[in-house]
């Protein structure tokens, strides 16, 4: 009788087993489709069997595992973090590249080509007065065009600012969430699979903000780190980070003035920018600290386009006031009347500080034409010896096509220099386009990688690195020799 | 179409299904992706043969930018895939065989086998 009750007990027990392993078969189909879930694994282990000391064997049910791989899950949140970046860096790029026309339709270019040519009129006619009005008229046109592409790039260096305080506000957000999640973990819910789904979900969403790492604890807890080293969230409590702009003092600031750069401070207040390196938010802090202060300056730098507007008008200064805008008169034959001759007034104006020295991260957007001077203050007269009556606007016109250094800026012309400027713009924008491109593959490549993994067999995974490394030679070397024989074409292409 | 311009668009055709196929770099993937990768290879040396022999068009020179963009990517997939692999590898070194005195994973030895596919 008591074995007939032990082999009913065996069979009960076992029944129990495969019930809960096809609960977890079940669970496992139903999140087929969550964020963030992962197989799981109803393990299974025999019971000691000994018929004559009672010990009825069986089999029960033991701990569920997933499949969850710590490796493959920080590789995917390391290529969504990059992809972050990448696609933040096209969007403003792209809304800095429209700020900069290098067809000569409109903007700096096209006011400078129109500059020109009034310059050239008036050399032709120096004293025409129509001529005159014309070289202010398109003077007023070159400051407006400085101050437009600059408000213009003002303009996405706020839209930056504004993004990278709702960047933060969206990362610490997801923190509040994952602390949430810890807490409900570590109040005694460490096995539940759908709340395990929502934590690697929020981590992934996470990813593509900033560049963090993610550990499960023995407590079932996530602790989430900035770039491995800052805490962000550590059990049930969330260090949550903050953004400043503030103007660096060490070393001190060569163009005090300059525009402030933005810092991420962690939550005890230690400024923890340099690690921030990659997501959204790392974009953004690159955006906004080393691409736009190439164009509007910083404390270290004046600027691409401040520095092409200040050199600008101060070579039109110095030729305008070297030059007069009448002849001396000579007293008569009694020594009375006459007058020195008059020479000419600055065309351009700008912000200056109180000593008067050049506000020099604040050229581009404050250029505008003197407003004392009226046409006939122009100075047209080349002293001399000899004098040339219409020396100072050829001497103006050929800023297009420079004779001389002091014509030039960075050795080129100032068509050129903006061209370059623009080109700079455009080429970041393709380069952050075609990271994009990269980094969309190699996220879905490392998704599939996480997809495909089952857990660890350390035999087979041994076998697949050899099989991969073998593979990955010949494919390595097909490359290299593609991206030869394509550079090679191409330079035929070019020079040929 | 001419030679040239037939050759390259098999040699892109052949480099952007390799792409493909390196968004799960198996080892058995990686097999059809060389494949892929020497057709075209044999595709662009024929085709840049001829074209010192012919002129050629500046969409020609566009779609040849195109291809060292897309064999790029190719690079740029195998060398993440080996990122992870070789990071398994340091993964399953010290799992296996600890660490060494340095803190690096430690070496282990492969043992040979015979793999018969059907």
């Amino acid at each position: 009788m008591s074995s007939v009750l032990s082999a009913l007990h065996v069979a009960s027990g076992t029944l129990a087993a495969f019930d809960q392993s096809l609960v977890v078969t079940e669970n496992n189909v139903a999140n087929a489709s969550t964020p963030g879930f992962v197989e799981q694994t109803q393990t299974l282990s025999a019971m000691p069997f000994d018929a004559s000391g009672g010990m009825t064997g069986g089999v029960r049910a033991g701990e569920v595992v997933d499949a969850r791989d710590q490796f493959d899950e920080q590789a995917v949140w390391q290529q969504s973090s990059l992809l972050g970046q990448a696609q933040q860096e096209v969007n403003t790029l792209t809304d800095l590249q429209t700020n900069f026309d290098i067809t000569g339709a409109s903007g700096i270019s096209k006011a400078l080509n129109d500059f020109y040519s009034s310059l050239s009129a008036w050399g032709q006619t120096p004293t025409d007065p129509t001529a005159r009005q014309n070289v202010l008229d398109k003077a007023g046109d070159v400051a407006n065009a400085f101050q437009q592409t600059a408000s213009g790039v003002a303009q996405v260096t706020g839209d930056t600012n504004s993004q990278l305080q709702q960047t933060v506000a969206q990362v610490n957000h997801l923190l509040g969430q994952l602390q949430a999640y810890n807490t409900q973990i570590l109040g005694g819910d460490h096995d539940d699979s759908g709340l395990q789904a929502q934590v690697y979900s929020t981590i992934e969403q996470l990813s593509q903000y900033v560049n963090i790492s993610a550990s499960p604890q023995s407590d079932g807890s996530i602790t989430v780190l900035l770039d491995g080293q800052t805490p962000l969230l550590i059990g049930g409590d969330a260090y949550p980070i903050s953004c400043q702009l503030t103007q660096p003092q060490n070393p001190a600031p060569t163009y005090p003035n300059g525009p402030p750069v933005a810092q991420i401070l962690s939550s005890s207040g230690a400024d923890v920018t340099s690690t921030v390196t990659s997501g959204q938010l790392g974009g953004l802090l690159n955006l906004r600290n080393n691409v736009l202060p190439g164009f509007m300056g910083s404390a270290t730098q004046p600027g691409s386009l401040n520095a092409m507007a200040q050199q600008f008008a101060d070579t039109v200064n110095n030729i305008l006031t070297s030059g007069n805008i009448s002849d001396a008169i000579a007293p008569d034959a009694d020594g009375n009347g006459g007058s020195p001759a008059v020479t000419g007034i600055p065309l351009f104006v700008y912000d200056t500080n109180a000593d008067g020295t050049p506000n020099t991260t604040d050229i581009a957007q404050s250029l505008a034409v003197n407003p004392d001077i009226t046409a006939s203050q122009l100075a047209a007269i080349e002293p001399g010896p000899p004098e040339v009556a219409n020396g100072v606007p050829l001497a103006l016109a050929n800023l297009a096509n420079p004779q001389s250094s002091a014509a030039e800026i960075d050795g080129m012309s100032y068509t050129q220099y903006y061209a370059n400027m623009a080109a700079t713009a455009g080429t970041d924008l393709q380069n952050a386009t075609d990271e994009q491109t990269v980094r969309q593959s190699s996220v879905a490549q490392a998704q599939n990688l996480r997809q495909q993994q089952t857990g660890v067999n350390l035999d087979a995974e041994a076998m697949t690195l050899v099989e991969f490394q073998r593979a990955y030679e010949a494919n390595a070397r097909m490359i290299t020799v593609l991206d030869q024989i394509t550079e090679d074409t191409i330079n035929i292409l070019t020079t040929s | 179409m001419s030679d040239m311009e037939e050759r390259l668009a098999k040699a892109r055709a052949a480099v952007e299904q390799s792409c493909q196929l390196l968004l799960t770099p198996f080892p058995d993937v990686l097999d059809q992706s060389t494949r892929l990768l020497s057709q075209a290879i044999g595709e662009l040396s024929a085709g840049r043969d001829s074209i010192q022999t012919q002129s050629t068009s500046s969409s020609t020179l566009l779609e040849f930018r195109i291809l060292q963009s897309r064999i790029r990517l190719a690079g740029r997939l195998l060398e993440t895939a080996a990122s992870h692999y070789y990071g398994w590898d340091r993964v399953l070194r010290s799992m296996v065989a600890g660490y060494t005195s340095d803190g690096q994973a430690a070496a282990i030895s492969h043992g040979g086998r015979l793999t018969v596919e059907a």
